[in-house]
């Protein structure tokens, strides 16, 4: 009833929930808000006894793996789902609030939100529900191919097949798209922690020795890359000795890293040939004569492109800004959708 | 084509070229290169090549494509992308931004199924407004009926009722021809049934007051036709519905007569007054 007074006190928005990063568009300002997907938990002892958020985004993601008994640092998302929903439906509060900062009353905008492709209706239902929690008024669903796509300026509403591949921290996206729809999708559980992890087991594997999370991802975007380059490079990498059980240096090349992340790219490069496979002949040419275009923090691997090009022999490209790609398509919708029905999802 | 030029000479690290298209081309060649080796390493075919060279954009899709094969080929010829890219038109953030909606003439399509139901609903609403109409009639012509009967019953009910008795015997004539008894039943229970209902609307009491008295009389409705004191020689004349139920104060002082017959008030009064029903 009130809508047209809540549209005024509360800006709508798009967001990215993100199994690595949360970005939230605002209608009208573009991406303000950039921040990991962590939020940092202290259980208070004593008398009051009570768990309270110590810090949410870029301050709890440096607590990760750092922080003493009382205060866990936890990622709510995982595999492009909700993990945590309460922990979830906290953060997106948090992140709310810190947009609507100076207002007076508490905002209850509408929100755009991305859900994964592959994600079962209680998934999305759970991501509705949270931004439903943190204080949304209405909720929109947007496939994150779609919102890829839109965000990568592909011609998205043309009679022409486009394929985009939206490589995120938790899943990879691939779909087909073609008249303002998705004409084939392919969602796989691979992302930029199954390469942190690859990273991790390989190095314990071959090393014998123990890194963390955040030591694995500076690894994968310092020396990482996915097709063997001319140029090897090196790494110095502190990690804590298996046998001796104390911290050692020891280096690491680009080599042994195209080797640890060989089983999650070859899970991506199969989810590429098989939305291929399924693509329908016309949709097929289409793709073949434009290429498919990389998005996410995942095409900012060195040298995926080369990779999928080897693999498939399709020109490959990958996206202007590919970390915002999804946010940018996202908020695209949102300033769009009053007069947009078509791309978005159903629950 | 100027303009390009332009962009080009004031990003100022390019060597004096023509277009994007120029650079690309003579970067290809400064390499040693064939188109169709370029092509094949871009997995383009050698016409999108051509037209990357010629600056074409008919041949070539949309911009956001050309500026990933833009961005694919000078790194191919070892170039940087990003100053290509400035000189080249359709820059994310410039220009117009691709369609993402999708055209469409917005015709609803009706289904068979979804028109069938709307006669019926016509039909339903056509029916419900006739039978409040009707409704409302009706209630409208039993008020104004009841406030005929109440203003004069002695004129509508006779002929209410007179109307009743008149088919019958017209109905029953065919059959006399059968059956002559049945008639004469008919004929003698008729007045029995009817009888009542003759004098109910033209029963006249006549209230000859001697002392001064006060004196009630309510009618079969429950309506009140007299409810005052009468003072000594005053007479009172009811008209109205039996059974009258009637009170009399004085009951002493008044002589009550009931369609001209008088009526004895004694074995009714109690305490000089009298109380009492007359059908």
């Amino acid at each position: 009833m009130f809508g047209f007074l809540n549209s005024y006190f509360s800006n709508d928005l798009a967001i990215d929930l993100g199994t690595a990063n949360t970005l939230i568009y605002v209608r009208g300002k573009g991406i303000i808000l950039d921040e990991p997907s962590v939020v940092a938990i202290r259980n208070e002892g004593g008398p009051t006894n009570k768990k309270t958020i110590l810090a949410v985004g870029a301050e709890a993601k440096r607590m990760l793996g750092r922080a003493p008994a009382n205060i866990q640092a936890i990622r709510p998302m995982k595999d492009g789902v909700i993990a945590d929903f309460t922990i979830t439906e906290q953060m997106l509060k948090y992140f709310i609030r810190k947009i609507h900062e100076s207002r007076m009353f508490s905002p209850n905008p509408r929100i755009i939100i991305c859900v994964p492709v592959g994600s079962t209706q209680v998934e999305r239902r759970a991501i509705r529900e949270s931004a439903i929690g943190a204080g949304a008024r209405q909720v929109y669903l947007i496939e994150e191919p779609m919102a890829a796509a839109i965000g990568a300026d592909m011609p998205v509403a043309d009679a022409t097949g486009s394929l985009v591949v939206d490589i995120g921290g938790g899943t990879t996206e691939v779909g087909v798209i073609s008249l303002g729809g998705i004409v084939y999708a392919k969602s796989e559980r691979v992302g930029g922690d199954k390469f942190d992890q690859a990273i991790i087991d390989y190095i314990r594997r071959n090393y014998g020795m123990q890194i963390s999370e955040p030591t694995a991802e500076m690894i994968k975007k310092q020396i990482g890359s996915a097709f063997p380059g001319s140029e090897v490079l090196e790494m110095e990498v502190t990690g804590r000795n298996l046998a001796e059980g104390l911290p050692r240096k020891f280096t690491i090349s680009s080599n042994e890293i195209l080797e640890a992340l060989t089983e999650p790219l070859n899970a991506i490069v199969g989810a590429v040939k098989s939305a291929l496979e399924q693509t329908p002949p016309e949709l097929g040419a289409d793709i073949a004569e434009k290429g498919m275009v990389l998005t996410g923090g995942g095409a900012l691997l060195r040298d995926l492109d080369r990779l999928l090009v080897e693999e498939t022999g399709l020109p490959v490209i990958v996206a202007e800004d590919p970390l915002t790609c999804v946010a940018r398509g996202c908020g695209r919708a949102l300033e769009e959708m009053d007069k947009l029905g078509n791309v978005f999802a159903s629950e | 084509m100027s303009e390009l030029d332009d962009e080009v000479d004031s990003s100022a690290h390019v060597s004096p070229v023509v277009s994007v298209g120029r650079v690309l081309s003579l970067a290809r060649e400064g390499a040693g290169m064939s188109v169709e080796e370029a092509a094949a390493k871009l997995r383009l075919s050698v016409r999108q090549v051509t037209a990357l060279e010629a600056d074409d954009a008919s041949v070539l899709p949309s911009p956001a494509f050309v500026r990933g094969f833009i961005r694919n080929y000078a790194k191919l010829l070892e170039l940087n992308a990003e100053e290509l890219l400035q000189a080249y038109p359709g820059q994310s953030g410039q220009g117009q931004p691709v369609n993402i909606s999708l055209q469409s003439e917005n015709i609803p399509i009706h289904t068979q199924e979804k028109r069938l139901w709307l006669p019926y609903l016509m039909a339903s609403m056509v029916v419900g407004v006739a039978l409040a109409g009707w409704l409302f009639y009706m209630e409208y012509a039993d008020q104004t009926l009841r406030k005929d009967a109440s203003a004069n019953p002695v004129e509508t009910k006779p002929t209410a009722v007179a109307a009743v008795p008149q088919p019958l015997p017209v109905e029953l004539t065919p059959e006399q021809v059968s059956a002559a008894a049945v008639p004469v039943a008919v004929s003698a229970v008729q007045p029995e049934t009817l009888q009542p209902a003759v004098p109910a609307t033209s029963a006249k009491l006549v209230l000859t007051v001697k002392e001064s008295s006060w004196i009630s009389v309510t009618d079969r409705d429950g309506k009140e036709l007299l409810n005052k004191s009468h003072p000594a020689g005053s007479q009172a004349v009811v008209e109205g519905v039996p059974p009258f139920s009637i009170i009399i104060g004085n009951s002493a002082g008044v002589a009550l007569s009931y369609n001209d017959k008088p009526v004895d008030l004694v074995p009714y009064t109690k305490a000089n007054v009298a109380r009492l029903t007359l059908e």
